[in-house]
């Protein structure tokens, strides 16, 4: 009972963000494409895309994709952008905390 | 403010095994050149379920949160809290607005939407600010997921080895 009400208040407001969300971009007015297909420019078809093409952005799309080394190409650049956050976050405090200790132990050993 | 202290070992691996998993189908959602279209929707609208759980396992903390936001709450929790705040919403922007782009799903339920141009561009954009958020949140507890690798990852492998070594010096 107690987790039908929890999930019933996360898919409550949810649906608020939602809500909200669609109607900041729409009140934009730039929510469809009809201008933009007016000037006889398309989306980027399922297979296009796959092979990286983007005709609706600028520039048309991306490299080529390699085959074979594209996919670990995309996963280690996101990995990277996680990992270098958490290095710039994480390292400096072990530093510091380790400065913190090796302070602590010099005045130990003086005070012996 | 964290919850940890109470919650049981199998818990807090079931909380990590869940997390890797979210991690890892986010890593693969970013990718959908290689997956292909069908599998970013299908694996992604299915991962909705893992985030449902994700925030029910969290609860106490969220509620706890939530109820002393403005009173004592240590900076650290504040923070965390509004980050997982702008997630939260940035994934419901993902969803939204690869549901109103979808070429598989939605229109295998024989629904069709306009085509949206400024819900593509979105959609690029908010999984981008996410790739970064999620850096944020996992910098955030990176504490807890190395105390945790450690504990059911690292060690069980390491007595693994000492057992063997162990039984050597026995029939040795
Ligand atoms: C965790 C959730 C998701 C993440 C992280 C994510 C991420 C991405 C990324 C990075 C792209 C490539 C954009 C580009 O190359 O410019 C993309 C494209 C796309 N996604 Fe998602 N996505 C998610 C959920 C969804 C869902 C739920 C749907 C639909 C049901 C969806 C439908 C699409 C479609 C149709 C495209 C290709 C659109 C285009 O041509 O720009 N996505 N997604």
């Amino acid at each position: 009972m107690k987790t039908l009400g929890r999930i019933l208040i996360i898919l409550a407001v949810t649906a608020l963000v939602t809500g909200a969300l669609y109607l900041i971009v729409n009140a934009g007015g730039t929510g469809t494409a009809s201008d933009f297909t007016q000037r006889g420019e398309q989306f980027a078809s399922s297979s296009d895309f796959e092979a990286g093409a983007r005709p609706e952005f600028e520039g048309g799309g991306r490299e080529p994709r390699q085959l074979g080394g594209g996919w670990a190409f995309g996963l280690l650049k996101n990995m990277g952008v996680i990992s270098l956050l958490v290095a710039i976050l994480v390292l400096p405090k072990g530093l510091a905390k380790r400065k913190r200790l090796a302070a602590v132990k010099v005045k130990a050993d003086d005070t012996v | 403010m964290t919850n940890g202290q109470t919650q049981s070992n199998k818990q807090i691996k079931n909380k990590w095994i869940l997390d890797l998993t979210i991690f890892i189908g986010f890593l693969i959602a970013m990718d959908p050149h290689s997956t292909g279209i069908a599998i970013h929707e299908w694996l992604t609208l299915s991962a909705l379920v893992t985030i449902m759980i994700h925030l029910l396992l969290n609860w106490d903390w969220i509620a706890q949160v939530t109820l002393r936001f403005a009173g004592r709450v240590s900076t650290r929790s504040r923070l965390n809290y509004i980050l997982n705040w702008l997630l939260f919403i940035d994934g419901i922007l993902i969803m939204l607005s690869g549901i109103l782009i979808s070429e598989s799903v939605v229109p295998a339920l024989g629904i069709s939407l306009p085509a949206g141009f400024a819900w593509r561009r979105l959609h690029d954009m908010s999984a981008n600010i996410a790739l970064l958020l999620l850096g944020l949140h996992t910098a955030l507890h990176w504490d807890w997921i190395v105390n945790a690798f450690k504990t059911f990852i690292a060690q069980p492998i390491g007595r693994l080895f000492v057992k063997r070594d162990e039984r050597k010096d026995v029939t040795a």
